[in-house]
């Protein structure tokens, strides 16, 4: 038995990691959203649907402070149920992707050949299609709800989902230890779960954060063209449309729930970003060798 | 003496790095004369790269010169505008690097990217550099040069793209060239031909050379002087033949104490490495920088920062012990007791293929489909995709407890045959019997026996540990995988499993990215011991370490061997390095072996040509080999010109008979009980070939 040779006193290196800018303000813009969201019952002076039917069309003011729509419902009521609806719309619809989209992306870059060929063929077919088109081809056939919305944005981004994962896979394959692993007999599914996923999840769970945000839009924008959710529900997508014949006379209904999505997607992106650049291998600085 | 073309003189440079401030450089000088070469020698980490890039004024934003002063032909070069630096570059001053590969622009033709410098620095005009051009392809031995400049850097093969990178590196007839690694990257007969360029265009053209490389082999061919740098300090410097016959400073003796020696008599059965492991540069030892790792350490060594001196034999050494270890020879390290090697033991069989075949397709599932009209008979479709047969026909056998080398050049197969052997890849024919069990094409549920008892080792150690487990928890998985000790006892096994490897329990907890190349190569040397095999494939297990760490690798395998009774697949490209710890060694080329045998027959004649050429072409680390007669190959790129039907190295095959060679394939032919040798040359022939080891 060969004595020990190697040094024994080098203490585990430090690994020195500041957090990206972004990635604190992200987190800072995308938290304010959630509690906003989760504690809107309690901070919204109004209930969403509760019609001030003496007020409407009102501006902001002390009593409403983002003024009220065209049925004297206060906006920021609205606006606050709506970020649940928006996030609810964002976070599912990208969980469903990564659901659907990780585990095929793994098995395409891992078994390779017809099979892989025959999945990335139909991806780029679902592909061609414009993100809106197939959504509304989707949720043209049955009846819009909110969900199925979401489900529909989920389908739609898969795709995406698979090509990333599998063009991680296909490098991940061919490194050594991967085929270590096949080298001692090692099932297929624990070399995809345990040795692939780990190193190939920092590209996804950035492709991930990113596709909530396009999630985000897409669900608005069906709902806006009224294949989302429905009336009375606050959406904010929903709330656009409403307000689309008062743009003129009453820009602050539409304004509130845009304003409220542009900083729910800048902070989320934000997010990504400063994931993207935290898990970046390149910033895993290892101490001096 | 006339002034010195290059003047370096105290050079200390930093760099600022997130585990703190690394000194890459400290206080290095060093002086080249016209038409002199000067080798920069060190091991990675020591700062001979910084070195080069110093000289060119190309040193990263990261980099602080601390001092230090860097004269080109009696001028300051840090006293220049950058802009008269740049006129410097490719002009005066020019560089090859290590890998041809990246070293071209790919979308480029070559004629264009050798014409650049003469555009650029010279003002001349396309015509007139063109003419100049086709002159330097020729010169650097680059037949068709007038087609060549017209080709792109994907036409070329490594060797071929090499000598365009001299080319471009001498077209304006610099004073001074910089060689970085320039053969590092090549197959070792491809080596030995731009060694030989390099060394008639030094002759020719009286160039003076920095070259910078960490073999110490290569470096005696082709340079004057040598410079030995270790952590960033000159530990000594002086003549070549001096510093490689009667080295004075501890770490040279050392660093030549771990070379795998090549010699007619066999194997040296084992290597002296260097102890220890290279220092971590933000925090150096305090005094000599190598006195951990220093056999000859005294108190005095710990404290007292030192010199470069005058050491004897026109040497200069940082050690104040040098003059009196000048004759001191590196301590020997202690002999393992072989244990196995009974002769009954061998007599059987662990491993058989039987003529093993591999191809593969190249490109997707549409490549090479091919449609058209036939005439009378309509539209066709039909697929012939383009395949490369990567072993083709392969016999071996391997005994327990041996070490059968496999040696051959990239592309020879050699990989693909060691994957197969493990059922990694799929053979498309042959037989693979391991236990007397007939492997080939059984399901992965029935390769339990296999997977348990071949486990491989991989060259590469940054890839071949997972990075997002710990030590601890990739040497246990295959314990728990095969159940190999009962739970309580897995923490145990593992400690026992690291101490096999010569490391301690505390990196069980450590992420590889921790670990230095030498201990992440042991980790993975651990997880392969932990299914308690019987036959391991090192697949070029040793190919990327330092020289130092690569002895004390051989050495732990070697030992591992012994104790354990372990069979070796020994897959590497390096005839010394396989020379050293195999029994038998066979020689594969495009795909088939061409000679096999004990390993004491196969470094003497008779021996096939293409082994021949291979000995003849590996550069020895002692100044009295330069001597010796060369065999070179034309060519290069086994399988571009080989023949469908005879022998495939006939193209390249310095002792080709005639048409039979390209027309029928060669017999294997006994030259011994256990030598085989495939070849058309009558055996008696062979046996005259003079030897090329002395």
């Amino acid at each position: 038995m060969a004595a020990p040779t190697a040094d024994d006193t080098l203490a585990p290196a430090k690994i020195r990691r500041t957090l990206p800018t972004s990635l604190i303000w992200g987190l800072v813009i995308t938290v304010i959203v959630v509690l906003a969201a989760m504690l809107a019952p309690l901070i919204a002076p109004y209930p969403f649907d509760k019609m001030h039917i003496l007020s409407r069309l009102k501006p902001p003011s002390a009593q409403f402070w983002l003024g009220t729509d065209e049925f004297g419902r206060d906006v920021f009521s609205r606006m606050l149920m709506g970020a649940r609806l928006s996030l609810f719309m964002g976070f599912s619809a990208t969980a469903l992707s990564l659901a659907i989209g990780v585990p095929l992306g793994l098995i395409a870059g891992y078994y390779r050949g017809r099979l892989d060929e025959a999945l990335m063929r139909t991806m780029d077919v679902l592909m061609s299609f414009p993100p809106i088109l197939l959504g509304l081809l989707i949720l043209a056939v049955t009846k819009p709800s909110l969900w199925k919305a979401a489900l529909a944005v989920g389908f739609v981004y898969v795709p995406i989902i698979v090509r990333v994962t599998r063009s991680v896979t296909l490098g991940l394959v061919h490194e050594e230890f991967t085929l270590a692993a096949r080298a001692r007999g090692e099932h297929a599914t624990y070399i995809l779960a345990a040795e692939i996923l780990p190193n190939a999840w920092p590209p996804i769970a950035v492709e991930g954060s990113l596709r909530i945000t396009f999630a985000i839009l897409l669900g608005a924008a069906l709902s806006f063209l009224g294949v989302g959710a429905q009336p009375p529900s606050s959406d904010w997508g929903l709330m656009i449309s409403e307000a689309r014949p008062f743009v003129d006379s009453a820009p602050w209904i539409a304004l509130a729930p845009g304003v409220a999505m542009c900083v729910t997607v800048i902070g989320i992106n934000l997010l990504g970003d400063g994931l993207r650049e935290l898990l970046d291998p390149r910033m895993l600085k290892r101490a001096a060798p | 003496m006339s002034e010195p073309v290059l003047d370096v003189q105290g050079l200390t440079i930093s760099y600022e790095t997130p585990g703190g401030r690394i000194r890459a450089l400290d206080d290095v000088g060093f002086r080249i004369g016209a038409g002199e070469a000067l080798a920069i020698v060190g091991e990675s980490g020591s700062g001979k790269s910084t070195v080069a890039l110093a000289v060119l004024g190309l040193l990263a934003a990261e980099a602080h010169v601390h001092g230090g002063t860097i004269r080109f032909q009696g001028r300051d070069l840090d006293a220049l505008a950058p802009n008269d630096r740049r006129a410097l570059r490719g002009n005066r001053i020019s560089v090859v690097f290590q890998d041809p590969f990246t070293s071209l622009n790919p979308s480029l033709p070559i004629g264009l990217q050798v014409a650049e410098p003469l555009l650029h620095h010279k003002g001349m005009g396309r015509d007139d550099a063109h003419q100049r051009v086709l002159a330097a392809l020729a010169e650097v031995g680059l037949p068709r040069a007038d087609e060549l400049a017209r080709a792109y850097p994907h036409q070329l093969s490594g060797g071929m793209q090499q000598r365009v990178l001299i080319a471009t590196a001498l077209i304006c007839e610099p004073a001074l060239v910089i060689l970085d690694e320039p053969t590092t990257a090549l197959d070792v007969t491809i080596e030995a031909q731009i060694l030989d360029l390099l060394e008639e265009l030094r002759r020719r053209r009286r160039l003076s050379i920095l070259f910078i490389s960490h073999n110490l082999g290569v470096v005696s061919r082709l340079s004057d002087a040598i410079c030995v740098l270790y952590a960033g300090k000159v530990l000594e410097t002086g003549p070549t033949r001096e510093v490689l016959l009667k080295p004075s400073h501890p770490y040279t003796k050392g660093l030549l104490a771990s070379l795998p020696r090549l010699s007619a008599g066999g194997r040296v059965p084992r290597l002296s490495p260097i102890p220890g492991r290279f220092p971590n540069l933000a925090a150096l030892p305090t005094g000599c920088v190598f006195h951990p790792r220093c056999p000859y350490v005294e108190d005095r060594c710990k404290t007292e920062t030192q010199t470069l001196a005058e050491a004897g034999h026109n040497l200069r050494a940082r050690c104040w012990k040098a003059e009196s270890l000048a004759g001191a020879p590196w301590p020997e390290a202690i002999h393992a007791q072989s244990t196995v090697g009974a002769a009954g033991e061998r007599a059987k069989t662990l491993v058989r293929i039987e003529d093993l075949r591999k191809e593969f397709r190249l490109g997707g599932m549409f490549a090479g489909v091919e449609m058209g009209w036939t005439k009378g008979r309509g539209p066709y479709v039909r697929a012939r995709p383009m395949r490369v047969k990567a072993v083709d026909g392969v016999t071996l056998q391997i005994a327990p407890g041996e070490v059968l080398g496999l040696v051959g050049e990239s592309g020879s197969g050699k990989s693909t045959l060691g994957r197969c052997l493990i059922r990694l890849l799929e053979p498309n024919g042959g037989r693979i019997v391991f236990a007397d069990q007939d492997v080939t094409t059984a399901p992965e549920r029935k390769l339990r026996t296999l997977r348990k008892e071949a486990q491989i080792i991989f060259q590469n150690p940054d890839s071949s540990l997972n990075p997002r487990k710990t030590v601890g928890d990739i040497v246990g998985r295959p314990i728990t995988l095969f159940n190999a000790a009962p739970k309580a006892e897995r923490p145990r096994r593992v400690a026992e499993l690291l101490g096999k490897v010569g490391l301690s329990v505390a990196y069980a907890g450590r992420y590889p990215h921790q670990l230095s190349g030498g201990e992440k190569q042991r980790v993975g040397i651990a997880r392969a011991l932990a299914t308690e095999p019987r036959f391991i494939v090192c697949d070029e297990a040793v190919s990327s370490l330092d020289v130092s760490v690569q002895a004390t690798i051989l050495n732990l395998l070697s030992d591992l061997r012994d104790n354990l009774g372990l069979a070796y697949l020994f897959i590497s490209h390096d005839l010394s390095v396989v020379a050293h710890i195999a029994t038998r060694i066979a020689v594969m080329y495009a795909g088939a072996v061409c000679e096999e045998g004990p390993t004491q027959n196969l470094l003497k004649p008779p021996y096939h040509p293409y082994t021949e050429a291979l000995l003849s072409a590996i550069p020895l680390p002692d100044p009295r080999a330069a001597a010796r007669q060369r065999i070179r190959l034309r060519g290069d790129a086994p399988g571009s010109g080989s023949s469908a039907r005879g022998c495939r190295f006939a193209h390249r095959c310095p002792r080709k008979l005639g048409p039979i060679c390209d027309e029928q394939a060669p017999p294997a032919v006994d030259a011994a009980p256990g030598h085989r040798i495939a070849c058309h040359i009558p055996l008696d022939e062979l046996r005259k070939i003079p030897p090329v080891l002395g």
